[in-house]
């Protein structure tokens, strides 16, 4: 079917791969670096005219570059899977999990390792109150998205975060819907992506996109014969 | 031909992985060299 290939972003889907590859490649130099650098104190310096202390290890040059890369990648991966629709949009948010959970553990190990160490000159409380507290900024948006998903079926997301919220239903069974650690997007603002939904309707192009889009949901599965069906007229109706 | 969710999540799952071997492998290399 033509229109089946079209509607089938595989430039997008590409696109969307490299950048989570590339998130888990950048978040895994991240952690590692840092356990290099914790390997020697927590504290290391290159270059410069001074006389340096602790040299960093050989490969921590690569930790500035993996941040801003690992940046770049998350934006690839959101803009490339919000094409794909879906959960893919908001699946790259695991990278804000990842990082602070994974370099919350370095924290704690080395932490709580000095604070068994005699020797240690007490730096270990300050590793262990950073490994907390980035777990907990870890932790705390996972949980409250996965109770958002749990409980937001036809319910709006918790009252307490609604001012940073789009307005948007937060659905996780509705196809047009999708939500997220970067927000919910419900089918209103799926509709309204489409174009201008007054009088006259979408565009004529964001129409054809939008139809695409029914079009692949339907391929997928994720719409009823009847559902695509009325959805598409709907969208046409809303044309004339 | 329509991307199928459990294969797109398969491959995603596959690229992630990908890119933590690269990544070990990267700065293994370059912490070794």
């Amino acid at each position: 079917m033509t229109a089946a290939r079209s509607a089938t972003p595989w430039l997008a889907v590409a696109a969307y791969l490299v950048g989570m590859a590339g998130i888990a490649l950048a978040l895994t130099v991240t952690f590692l670096a840092m356990r290099g650098v914790l390997d020697v104190g927590g504290q290391c310096a290159s270059g410069g005219p001074y006389v340096i202390a602790t040299p960093c290890p050989d490969g921590t040059w690569l930790l500035p570059l993996a941040i801003l890369l690992g940046i770049l990648f998350v934006f690839l991966a959101v803009a490339t899977g919000s094409r794909i629709g879906g959960i893919y949009g908001s699946l790259p948010g695991l990278a804000w999990v990842a990082l602070f959970c994974s370099l919350g553990f370095n924290f704690l190990q080395y932490g709580v390792a000095a604070l068994g160490d005699p020797e240690a000159d007490g730096g270990g409380i300050i590793f262990v109150l950073l490994g907390v507290m980035f777990e907990v900024m870890g932790l705390v948006p996972l949980v409250t998205t996965m109770i958002g998903l749990r409980a937001g079926r036809g319910l709006p997301l918790a009252a307490g975060s609604s001012s940073v919220e789009p307005p948007g239903r937060l659905d996780a069974e509705d196809p047009l819907s999708t939500s997220g650690l970067f927000g919910s997007v419900g089918r209103a603002d799926f509709v309204g992506m489409a174009g201008p939904s007054g009088p006259g309707g979408p565009s004529g192009s964001a129409m054809v996109d939008a139809i695409e889009r029914l079009t692949a949901l339907h391929q997928q599965g994720n719409l009823s014969d009847e559902e695509f069906a009325a959805a598409k007229h709907a969208l046409i109706e809303g044309k004339g | 031909m329509s991307i199928r969710p459990a294969w797109l999540m398969g491959a995603s799952l596959i690229a992630v992985l990908a890119g933590i071997a690269l990544g070990v492998w990267l700065y293994t290399s370059a912490a070794g060299g």
